[in-house]
């Protein structure tokens, strides 16, 4: 142990803050060195001097004890009081003015209460002090307060209140008008180049190089075009579409129809023939100044439309006799269809009513024209007749039945809050059973249905 | 002997006997503390800081929790209004030179050399902050051990200590100023 560690040493010793091994190790350094032990005598001996009892606790005057006891009954007393909340009134500034009372504060280094007058206070958090505490002190002596300054209240001279505010408020206006007028400074800009520059010639390119789109009549056709994100159709909307109004139809003449469906990626068009002839339609892309040009070409008549003719002209070319037994044909043949289930059968059912009905309009014809040559009915084609009116009734009833239970279904489907794909698939079965597989209603469904299957679904929830 | 906790409890009623038990416990530890501070405290102003002490106490005595034992507690709040007075008279320049009188009968010479070299101390501890002078009276005086010194401190038991050594230097470093203890003024 050197002199400067034993000096340390002998300083902490007279305090009790050495282990044993540090005072061996002092005391074989004192043995040594005389001019060290020195030092160790002289503070020993006046720490032993600190340490003495100053005065004599006995003392003190016999009756401090009655005084403290009755300070802390007081202190009790005030306490107890005090704890039901009694919020004390604010003292009339009048009153406090004519008694001359005066506020004083405590000094936040030494605790002395003085007048507000006689006081400093720090420079960075007004914590009152006396000038000489914070001298003392070197600086405020508030914890976490580090000022080394202080102030002091000036007499007569009136803080202007908010004055700061009013600088804020000022300042506020400017950045505000910035704020406003310079996105607008800059729209105007913008608009006036949009204006000057004169925009490129229209590109214009035909879909499949000119080859036409063919399409019968009342028959539909899905076509797709993908585009760029950057790069959209015009009026493209990218809003979720609803069932219900969600094709836009953006095309329409007396020929075709054409509506279609918006996609992140691609247009889906919907070609309607409608009547026989040609048509044209563009689609525009503004952002590349291009156009793609559709030409259509809507041929013949539709399929149900021909069906429907040659039925006609088949019950046309019939004789009387034939007609009737195609009517008992169709009645024997109808009693399966009044069994039937689901919406489809409703089709079927109307066709057999149609039938039926037309073939008796054909055996009235025919018993008129008989009644006309004189001639008799023979007794088993009355009875046939009666057993056919009868029958008509009976089926007329069912059908009846049968519209109002396809309703009552079609209703509980489709205003129940079902899954958008479950509310397709069945009207695509509600369709596809009514025959109305070549309608353009029926392609838009089940697109919609293979859509959904594909992960669009989202798009159709709620509708 | 009542248990302290009790006492606490019943004083916190306002139990007066039970006042009376705390002062008659706890007034001769608070007065040698006083006194130790050598503050040059006259008899009145001792007694004065006697029954502050026990005024504070008695505000305290709410946040005393009783999972620790209340000397130290109590000889914390007697340092505050040690160190508060210590403060006051910094402020006042009031600091009176408060000479032991001798035990024993000594000769005029002695006398004479003793009076300075107390005075010479006396200066040295009012040239200590007044919290390093209160911890080494405390040290002194309380005969705490160091975790119950840490309590009455108000710190951790390795920053009483640190405290502690602090105060021996600075009180080294005074004495040698005032050329009570041989050596270099560093």
């Amino acid at each position: 142990m050197n002199c400067t560690d034993a000096t340390q040493r002998i300083e902490e010793r007279p305090l009790g803050l050495l282990d044993d091994a540090e005072a061996q190790a002092l005391d074989a350094h004192l043995a040594d060195c005389a001019d060290c032990r020195a030092v160790a005598e002289a503070l020993d001996a006046i720490h032993a001097e600190l340490a003495e009892p100053q005065g004599d606790p006995v003392s003190l005057s016999p009756n401090l004890r009655s005084r403290v006891v009755d300070a802390m009954d007081a202190e009790h007393a005030l306490a107890a009081k005090s704890k039901g909340l009694v919020v004390a009134e604010a003292p009339d500034p009048q009153r406090v003015a004519a008694t001359g009372a005066k506020i004083s504060l405590a000094c936040s280094y030494c605790h002395d209460r003085t007048q507000r007058a006689e006081l400093v206070f720090c420079a960075a958090c007004l914590a009152p002090h006396h000038e000489e505490c914070f001298a003392e002190h070197g600086r405020c002596c508030m914890l976490g307060c580090e000022e080394r300054s202080t102030v002091r209240p000036t007499a007569g001279v009136e803080p202007r209140p908010r004055a700061h505010r009013r600088r804020w408020h000022g300042r506020g206006l400017i950045v505000f008008a910035l704020a406003v007028g310079l996105p607008v400074a800059a729209f105007g800009v913008y608009r006036l180049t949009r204006l000057l520059t004169t925009p490129p010639a229209l590109t214009v390119t035909e879909y499949e190089n000119g080859a036409p789109v063919a399409l019968g009549v009342g028959e539909a056709k899905v076509i797709e075009v993908p585009y760029s994100p950057s790069n959209p159709p015009e009026g493209f909307d990218t809003r979720p579409i609803d069932f219900t109004g969600g094709y836009q139809r953006f095309y329409e003449d007396e020929t075709v129809q054409v509506e279609w469906l918006n996609y992140p990626n691609r247009v889906v068009l919907l070609l309607h023939g409608l009547e026989e002839g040609p048509s044209t339609f563009r689609l525009l892309f503004p952002a590349s100044h291009t156009a793609l040009v559709f030409q259509i070409e809507v041929e013949g008549s539709a399929p149900r439309e021909l069906a429907h003719q040659e039925r006609q002209a088949e019950l046309a070319t019939l004789a009387p006799r034939e007609l009737r037994k195609h009517m008992a044909q169709s009645l024997d043949r109808g009693d399966g269809f009044l069994e039937g289930h689901g919406p489809g059968e409703e089709h079927f059912l109307w066709l057999a009513l149609q039938e039926y009905e037309g073939a008796l309009d054909a055996g009235n014809a025919l018993r008129d024209h008989q009644a006309a040559e004189g001639a008799v009915l023979e007794q088993a084609d009355r009875e046939r007749i009666a057993d056919a009116n009868m029958k008509l009734e009976e089926t007329r009833e069912a059908y009846a039945r049968q519209r109002d239970e396809l309703e009552r279904r079609y209703e509980q489907t489709f205003t129940q809050r079902l899954p958008a794909k479950r509310k397709l698939a069945a009207l695509l079965a509600l369709m596809r059973g009514i025959g109305h597989e070549d309608d353009v209603q029926f392609k838009r469904l089940r697109f919609a249905l293979e859509d959904s299957q594909r992960g669009f679904g989202k798009r159709w929830e709620g509708f | 002997m009542v248990d302290e906790l009790e006492l606490v409890q019943q004083a916190r009623a306002g139990d007066r006997e039970a006042f009376g038990a705390l002062y008659d416990r706890f007034a001769p530890d608070v007065t040698r503390l006083l006194s130790g501070m050598r503050l040059g405290l006259s008899a009145q102003d001792l007694e004065d800081a006697v029954q502050d002490t026990f005024v504070r106490l008695h505000r305290s005595l709410a946040r005393y929790d009783g999972s620790r034992p209340l000397r130290p507690f109590v000889l914390g709040i007697a340092r505050h209004v040690a160190v508060d007075r210590c403060r006051r008279q910094a402020r006042s320049g009031r600091t009176k030179q408060a000479a032991p009188e001798p035990s024993l009968e000594p000769s005029a010479a002695e006398r004479a050399a003793r009076g300075e070299r107390s005075a010479l101390i006396q200066q040295a501890l009012d040239a200590l902050e007044p919290e390093l002078r209160a911890a080494i009276a405390l040290r002194h005086q309380s005969e705490l051990s160091m975790q119950a010194l840490g309590a009455a401190l108000g710190c951790s038991q390795p920053t009483a200590r640190a405290r502690l050594r602090e105060a021996s230097h600075r009180l080294a470093v005074e004495l040698r100023r005032r050329g009570l203890v041989p050596g270099r003024v560093v």
